[in-house]
């Protein structure tokens, strides 16, 4: 292995002497990395700008798409409670499952850093990860199985009230589903924040008289910021953009803006439409996502 | 094989042109030009090259746009199948979804590639939509003989069809939107002896209702039942209903959800086509089907030859549309997917007669209504937009 890493440092190393002197930046080899991410960064800048296009066409029902420029999706998209509705219903939603899934998330992962046992340390590490190799869609199906009118939890209900209720198809159906696909993403985010901060520094507070709350608040907390700030952005930003959890626990009557999108770009072809939907949701995403470094990060990652 | 396509005003189309005009024999024709021109020389003429003594070289496959399911399994069964025994052309299936590959067509066609299928099946806005937006080659009958035997209630009115073509794609069988109950937690005989849509308001039907997303199939229903201007103000006259209906309405989804529904009774009503039904009866499930007092939405689905194809897949493209199109296809078909043949000489399922969900008497077939093409085509958006609004 290390052979060959030797091998591909010295072909680069070649290549690199290919330059001539005049082009070869001093110092500065590593930048050459740099390259693809650029050019990746770059086609979602292009995409972007495609969509900012498109924002200001005209819609036609028979042809899709006639030149603008309009401010008419603009102007349909703010005119109108529903879609302020949604952005705000897909604002709140989350915050929400952020917000829980880092306080459900942030114990679990701070024992599989803390657990003696090197077996209950990986089983607790495997059980983690097993969720990832189901798809979302079954995970949301398999939902049914536990919330449906003849599911686990109502006949449960049912032993105690003699009701079934309505579990299925509701806001608190897409909550509960969404946290458990967000859960496991936070446990994974936060786990090597917590590895960083060796146990010894929590034996040393303890040492100078700190209990254990005292000990959270002022030596873990803060030191373990940057794993709750990763596992913040993620979470909030795969909540954000959700679609299959919405659609198959909402059951259609409590639709994110994900949805929405989808709908006016392939049932209604409203593509104009969902340009303009797209931006202001990137829009309010970048705001929320800037507060998320601004008030939670740390060092680096503090805005 | 060689493809080459001839323009309107190239010099090889004035030449044929002039051919034609002299009267030159067809044979002799084909004799001089070889097999240089191939089959697009046919295809541009609008004749049969099997009229010409010849037939287009056999692809290996035809990729179809299809649905997956009991509606998949039918049109593999009763269409592909015989279609492969006979010409020995493999039937390949893209189980994309109807919309998505709307767009994924349309992109194809902006972008002048090759578009993803050879054969698109489709709900009818969409097959009539990507023809308004030239993406689908217009049928004719020299090369789908069989559109002939279509019934006059499957036939396009070409006032609204794109171009006037009388068959911008192919009609394939009617269903009816239905509604569709678990017949151990509903009981429409509760509401009166003929059971109407209005009686789906019912304060008693509280979360019991499934619909299609968007309100797909159901709007003009809706609109017709209670307005006065069908079909020119679908959009007005089905907001107040859909306002009403709202509290009763458990679930909004599409067919996956609404078989899935149905057969674990978590939704006892549902407003679906009669071959989710079906499926859902196949597991298990007690189902009824029935059509309101008011009579209900028919609709076609249909097929459609995508353009920029090469002209040979274009050839053997419409002899599967033409076999789709067979009486005898068209009998086993329909019965698998639970519709009603849409040509003459078929025979519809003896399990269907009595059921208007699959009309096929007069009497029953009074009780259809359906949208003409344009109309359906140029607001179905807005409708989907309006009821989104209301239920999301």
């Amino acid at each position: 292995m290390l052979a060959l890493k030797n091998r591909f440092f010295t072909i680069l190393d070649k290549l690199i002497d290919c330059i001539p002197d005049a082009m070869k930046p001093r110092g500065k080899t590593g930048f050459i990395f740099l390259i693809p991410s650029l050019a990746l960064i770059g086609l979602l800048v292009w995409g972007v700008g495609f969509l900012l296009w498109y924002s200001f066409q005209i819609f036609d029902p028979l042809y899709l798409v006639e030149p603008g420029p309009t401010l008419a999706n603009y102007r349909r998209l703010f005119g109108g409670l529903f879609y302020w509705k949604l952005l705000w219903r897909t604002t709140y939603v989350s915050v929400l499952v952020t917000a829980l899934a880092l306080l459900l998330a942030y114990p679990y992962a701070y024992l599989v850093t803390r657990i003696r046992s090197s077996l209950a340390r990986k089983t607790l590490i495997v059980l983690s990860i097993v969720p990832f190799t189901i798809g979302v869609i079954i995970r949301a199906y398999a939902w049914l199985i536990v919330m449906g009118k003849g599911g686990l939890l109502n006949s449960f209900v049912f032993l105690i009230t003699g009701t079934r209720i309505k579990l299925m198809y509701t806001g608190g159906a897409v909550i509960v589903g969404l946290l458990q696909i967000m859960i496991p993403i936070a446990i994974i985010e936060m786990i090597p924040a917590f590895t960083a901060v060796g146990r010894d520094m929590e034996l040393a507070a303890e040492n100078c008289g700190a209990n254990r709350f005292r000990t959270f608040l002022y030596v873990l907390l803060p030191l373990s910021r940057p794993g709750i700030t990763s596992a913040a952005l993620v979470t909030f930003t795969l909540t954000f953009t959700s679609y299959a959890v919405p659609k198959f626990l909402g059951g259609g009557q409590f639709d994110l803006i994900g949805n929405q999108i989808y709908q006016q770009v392939f049932r209604t072809m409203n593509w104009p439409f969902a340009g303009a939907l797209s931006l202001v949701a990137l829009l309010v995403a970048s705001v929320l996502i800037y507060s998320i470094f601004h008030f939670i990060g740390h060092g680096e990652l503090r805005m | 094989m060689a493809s080459l396509s001839i323009a309107p005003g190239d010099q090889i189309h004035k030449e044929l042109v002039m051919k034609e005009r002299k009267n030159v024999s067809r044979r002799g024709f084909l004799k001089a030009l070889g097999g240089v021109l191939g089959t697009s020389a046919f295809a541009w003429l609008g004749k049969s090259p099997a009229a010409f003594g010849s037939e287009p070289e056999k692809p290996d496959k035809l990729t179809i746009r299809a649905w997956g399911g009991l509606w998949g399994e039918g049109l593999d069964e009763a269409v592909s199948k015989p279609f492969t025994d006979q010409y020995g052309i493999e039937i390949e299936y893209d189980r994309t979804l109807d919309y998505p590959m709307s767009s994924k067509l349309i992109t194809a066609q902006r972008s002048g590639a090759e578009p993803p299928v050879d054969i698109n099946w489709t709900v009818p806005a969409l097959g009539l939509k990507e023809s308004f937006m030239d993406i689908h080659e217009p049928l004719n009958t020299d090369l789908v003989p069989n559109l002939k035997g279509i019934v006059d209630k499957g036939k396009y009115d070409t006032a609204y069809t794109p171009n006037n073509e009388p068959w911008p794609v192919a009609p394939l069988y009617f269903y009816t939107v239905t509604l569709t109950y678990r017949t151990d937690m509903f009981d429409p005989e509760d509401y009166g002896e003929e059971l109407s849509w209005k009686s789906l308001w019912d304060d008693s039907l509280r979360d019991q209702i499934g619909v299609y997303h968007e309100g797909w199939g159901t709007t003009p229903i809706f609109a017709k039942v209670w307005g006065e201007a069908f079909p020119n103000n679908i959009l007005e006259a089905s907001t107040e209903p859909w306002k009403k209906l709202k509290p009763n309405i458990a679930l909004v989804g599409d067919d996956p959800e609404h078989v899935s529904a149905l057969a674990e009774g978590e939704t006892p009503i549902v407003i679906t086509i009669p071959t989710n039904a079906l499926e859902a009866e196949s597991k298990g499930a007690p189902i009824g089907i029935t059509v309101p007092a008011e009579g209900t939405l028919g609709k076609r689905d249909v097929l459609g030859v995508a353009k920029n194809i090469p002209e040979n897949k274009k050839y053997w493209a419409m002899k599967y549309v033409n076999r789709s199109l067979d009486p005898e296809t068209q009998t086993k078909f329909c019965e698998i997917i639970g519709t009603v043949p849409i040509v003459e000489n078929a025979e519809p399922a003896q399990k269907y007669l009595e059921n208007p969900a699959f009309p096929t008497s007069d009497k029953q077939l009074e009780q259809i209504f359906t949208v003409p093409a344009k109309v359906l085509v140029e607001n179905q958006g807005s409708w989907f937009d309006r009821v989104a609004e209301i239920i999301g």
